[in-house]
């Protein structure tokens, strides 16, 4: 709900309780008033009726005086007796019941005590009540009406600036380089909302910016060290009189120095991705290049006695070469690593698609978290754990999608390459 | 072979000087772009390893010198930042080769003399170890003057032990050549026991020697003895 609806709603709600007390106050005061009035008329009528009666021949039960009911009763006892009260007459011409005013007290009339009553009809007070009611009622429509009035008027002329600021953040990414810039407005509010949120996602994207470049950077000064050990290694290995035990250690750092520069070279292409330096894109074709990686595998396959079955068709994309290869390496290097021995891999390209599918051990994590960084189901000291994270990296650059399902102990990775 | 080493990192000038020298080159190196300069200018090399990142410049900048120079040395860039731009540019201004870092000191020792091979003109153009002929650039193999069938990669790995004779190649070093320099990350480890076991193969069915050694479980040797 918009903050003018809800204000609008507790306006509402504020000015009907308003009214409604307002109303009976005013409804009890202009009876209190009018009741009053009506008493001292009958009052004053009293003395005429008692002079009326007593000229009278014959006393009736009931009798009209200049449009008023009197009604006679004979008094029990003689004790001074003055009430008015509420009551109400059968009207035959209106075929309803009209309130009276009702004012009883003791007449003695030739020495017989009466209850004498004179009633009075309240019916014009009644719609003079109201008519007042009523006539409030309008205002407070009226003013209602007008009041939302005002605060659609406001809603579209102060508030707009507030709308344009949260369609803007809503449009913001802090990975673009573009700053967000926000209007300048006459409410002060709004402007310094404006003028925060701007240096806000400034220093937001300063930050963000650096941290990318921190890791590029980090990475790029990890290689000289790694040159420097890899080829102090190089040279360690050329002098053959060593013990057999020597050759063992030096092929453990040969290996660890081997798997830092694949990590280092894995989270730098990463950050390259991220940070869009692989923008250019050419035509690549697909088919060629899997046949070309699939040929290369081929020792490979027969060595754990693999079974290849492809289905292969022509499918041209828009990409970067370099990702076009990693892309196809990481899958393919997965199909093969995590296969088991006489296992099976099915390769289908064509249709906007790559689908993937291999043998392989159960997993024990569900497939879509293998895609986080350093993730790993395999207890392979070789995995690096980035694999699929990279793959995602591609696809969510291009807009493309990519899903891994295992059934019946088949993983099945596939990648669509419509933009999505 | 005379060869001028552009390094600004002391243990990686010593290394590379310690391998190309047992290799039979003359090396010099130079640890600032001001030393650099000044070699490159004075001096005739056969080849040239450029750092880019230098102390008081870049390396790009001797590049450019040498070719308006008209410099006949093979240049290789030698960098540590592996960015497809610092490549392109470096091959756009006239250098031969771009090794990015951490490389092993046998590549880079493939890498001078494939390099070495194509500038030399009229020289050999042929790689020749006793009954083993390779042509590269017919990219033909021949033992005993009969040609061999080789794939991409095992032709790739012959070239690379022929670079490295006697020299103990790690596992780690032979996958990486034949990854190649695509940024690649594919496990090659695995891949390359059966390439070599295949190559092995081929070559003594077609009665070449048995050249190739395991060496301990940690690499492979091209053994002549």
């Amino acid at each position: 709900m918009k903050l003018l609806q809800r204000t609008g709603y507790y306006y509402l709600i504020f000015s009907l309780m308003v009214f409604l007390l307002g109303a009976l106050v005013m409804f009890l005061a202009l009876r209190l008033v009018l009741d009053y009035e009506t008493d001292e008329g009958l009052r004053h009528t009293s003395k005429v009726v008692k002079q009326y009666l007593m000229d009278l021949d014959t006393l009736p039960d009931r009798l009209k005086i200049m449009d008023e009911v009197v009604e006679l009763q004979l008094a029990p006892t003689a004790t001074e007796v003055e009430v008015f009260s509420d009551t109400s007459f059968f009207d035959p011409e209106e075929q309803e019941y009209e309130p009276y005013r009702k004012f009883t007290f003791l007449d003695s009339i030739r020495g017989q005590n009466y209850l004498v009553s004179i009633n009075h009809s309240r019916v014009e007070s009644q719609d003079l009540i109201t008519t007042i009611l009523l006539v409030n009622l309008g205002i407070l429509s009226l003013l209602l009406v007008s009041l939302n009035q005002v605060n659609r008027f406001l809603s579209r002329q102060l508030w707009r600036p507030f709308y344009q600021t949260i369609q803007q953040i809503q449009g913001f990414s802090i990975q673009d380089n573009e700053k967000l810039e926000l209007s300048h407005t006459q409410t002060e509010e709004f402007d310094q909302l404006n003028r925060s949120l701007e240096r806000m996602t400034e220093k937001l994207q300063r930050d963000y910016r650096s941290l990318r470049r921190f890791t590029e950077n980090a990475s790029h000064e990890m290689q000289t060290p790694l040159a420097i050990m890899r080829n102090q290694v190089d040279l360690l290995l050329q002098n053959a009189d060593r013990p057999a035990a020597d050759f063992a250690s030096i092929s453990h750092l040969s290996e660890a120095i081997s798997r830092l520069r694949r990590l280092n070279s894995a989270l730098l292409l990463l950050t390259k991705i991220e940070n869009e330096q692989y923008q250019n894109t050419e035509r690549v074709q697909l088919l060629p290049l899997l046949e070309q990686k699939l040929a290369a595998l081929q020792p490979l396959l027969e060595e754990r006695n693999i079974n290849l079955q492809t289905e292969l068709s022509e499918l041209t994309l828009d990409i970067h070469p370099v990702l076009a290869d990693v892309l196809l390496n990481n899958l393919l290097e997965n199909a093969i690593k995590h296969n088991l021995p006489n296992g099976q891999i099915g390769i289908f390209l064509g249709n906007g698609k790559l689908r993937i599918t291999n043998t392989g051990a159960p997993l024990s994590t569900p497939p879509a978290e293998l895609f986080e960084r350093f993730a790993k189901e395999s207890t392979k000291q070789q995995s690096l754990g980035l694999g699929l994270a990279i793959v995602r990296e591609i696809c969510t650059l291009y807009g493309w999608s990519v899903h891994y399902d295992i059934q019946q102990g088949e993983h099945q990775m596939e990648v669509s390459f419509h933009a999505q | 072979m005379k060869i001028l080493i552009i390094e600004d990192e002391p243990a990686l000038a010593q290394a590379m000087t310690t391998y190309l020298e047992q290799e039979g080159n003359l090396c010099e190196t130079a640890a600032t772009f001001e030393e650099a300069w000044l070699k490159s200018g004075v001096y005739e090399y056969d080849c040239i390893l450029v750092d880019i990142g230098l102390p008081g410049g870049t390396g790009l900048d001797i590049i450019r010198k040498l070719k308006k120079e008209h410099k006949q040395a093979g240049i290789i860039i030698v960098s540590a930042k592996d960015s497809i731009d610092d490549k392109i540019t470096g091959l756009e201004i006239g250098s031969d080769d771009y090794l990015p870092k951490p490389f092993h000191l046998a590549e880079l020792n493939a890498r001078i003399k494939a390099l070495l091979r194509r500038r030399k003109f009229g020289g050999e153009p042929q790689i020749r170890f006793r009954e083993i002929v390779v042509d590269p650039q017919k990219q033909e193999v021949l033992v005993n003057e009969m040609p061999i069938r080789l794939t991409r990669s095992e032709y790739a790995l012959l070239l690379y032990f022929l670079a490295n004779p006697n020299r103990v190649l790690t596992k780690e070093s032979v996958a990486e050549h034949l990854s190649g320099d695509s940024a690649d990350l594919l496990d090659t480890i695995d891949f390359i026991y059966s390439h070599i076991k295949n190559l092995r193969k081929k070559l003594m069915d077609a009665g070449a020697g048995d050249y190739i050694k395991s060496v301990y479980g940690m690499g492979y040797k091209w053994s002549v003895t």
